[in-house]
């Protein structure tokens, strides 16, 4: 199976979180953002991914920061798809993730190719999944999306590409 | 693992291998049908044994119960599959079928989880087996999804916000599968997809010559349909999976 990862150019997350006025605890961990989060004109469109609270209990139990945004102080909508399809939540790498926990990718990362190679167990082993991570450089201050696809074992080559990213 | 456990589990053990002789379509109808019977006799008892480690708080013991109760409900509704075909209804043999995999798929997820790391192997196979069966047995189906939000949504654990809740969708806690609870749900869009999350949610029809025409049998029907026959889901659960006593649709 295929494997690719690209970077893109994506919206200034902090910028974006004050203009649908969308609340995170800190800026220490990992954010899942919601569907729409780029694209949506108001906070009244927008909804976690079916796994992202899943997601997020699996992450903070291995000890990995990871919060959810708020509206109003209240959790987003869910969204309900009944197709077998792994849709995967995009992960904002924060500032000071990486430079407080140096660790906390390769352990996030490690627990999502645990977790969809469960999902996937069985019934669609050999399936390409798709991840999509925001990192916010530490020189240039701006975010970049990266979009990976192929299969669940390459999932924990973008340790790397990640820390990378986070050093432009 | 306790002898009393140790019992239960070599009395499982049996149990299933025995039913699972007669898990072939050629097998006489009268003795799956004896069969299904016993099975269920056994998952009572077997039911009554978890009641007695819930209430001493023996939580591996109560999941290792679980999941020989997803085991047996699996070979159960693979007789009731190879049944409801001699007889046939196979539409309903298809909802059996769907449900044997949905409960070897939660039997898999709650033995990983015990400590005492039991084989998933010989269950790894029998997924495969029956996803063969779909493949060879049945026609082709054609699935359709729901799309929209759910404002709410509930552990099946505690009841709380599953949000809020320490609870993880597709553990066992306590002898008991989490799965969410989906509420207030606004529907935007109904789709055909190849991998629907539940395969129950299929066209059963199609208009053909002024009739119904089935999927399933291909024989015309009548206009208007029975009802059941077409099925569209709104489910309480996002999981997709089915678990005893748990049809969520």
């Amino acid at each position: 199976m295929r494997m690719s990862a690209t970077t893109s150019e994506y919206v200034d997350v902090f910028k974006r979180l004050g203009e649908l006025g969308l609340s995170i605890p800190d800026t220490k961990g990992l954010v899942i953002l919601p569907r729409g989060f780029e694209s949506v004109g108001s906070a009244a469109e927008l909804a976690e991914e079916s796994d992202s609270s899943t997601l997020r209990k699996l992450l903070v139990e291995a000890g990995v920061a990871t919060h959810l945004t708020k509206y109003e102080g209240q959790n987003l909508p869910v969204s309900v798809r009944r197709s077998a399809e792994w849709v995967a939540p995009t992960l904002f790498v924060g500032p000071l993730l990486l430079s407080q926990n140096p660790y906390a990718i390769e352990v996030a990362l490690g627990v999502m190719e645990s977790y969809i190679a469960d999902y996937l167990r069985g019934l669609w082993p050999s399936k390409e999944v798709k991840l999509s991570f925001v990192i916010e450089t530490s020189r240039s201050k701006k975010c970049k999306k990266l979009t990976y696809r192929g299969p669940v074992s390459g999932i924990k080559e973008l340790t790397q590409l990640i820390r990378d990213l986070s050093d432009e | 693992m306790n002898r009393s456990m140790e019992e239960l589990v070599a009395k499982f053990n049996e149990m299933a291998k025995e039913a699972q002789t007669l898990t072939f379509l050629p097998r006489g109808i009268e003795l799956q049908e004896l069969m299904a019977e016993k099975v269920l006799g056994f998952l009572e008892r077997i039911a009554g044994e978890k009641g007695e480690r819930i209430s001493a708080q023996d939580e591996e013991d109560a999941n290792t119960i679980l999941s020989m109760e997803l085991c047996l409900q699996m070979v159960l509704q693979e007789l009731r599959m190879w049944m409801s075909l001699k007889r046939d209804q196979p539409e309903l043999a298809w909802d059996y079928l769907v449900r044997a995999q949905h409960l070897c798929l939660a039997a898999i997820t709650v033995r990983r989880q015990l400590t005492s790391k039991p084989a998933i192997e010989g269950l790894e196979t029998l997924l495969r087996r029956l996803l063969m069966i779909e493949q060879v047995v049945f026609p082709p189906q054609v699935f359709n999804s729901l799309g929209g939000i759910a404002r709410k949504r509930e552990c099946s654990i505690c009841g709380c916000a599953y949000d809020g809740c320490r609870h993880i969708r597709g553990r066992a806690y306590m002898g008991k599968v989490c799965h969410t609870i989906l509420q207030e749900i606004q529907l935007a869009e109904v789709s055909i997809v190849e991998e629907p999350a539940d395969k129950r949610c299929r066209i059963t029809h199609f208009s053909d010559s002024g009739k119904m025409r089935n999927r399933m049998t291909w024989r015309l029907e009548e206009e208007g349909l029975s009802p059941g026959s077409a099925r569209t889901i709104l489910g309480v659960a996002d999981d997709g999976c089915t678990y005893p006593g748990k049809d969520k649709l």
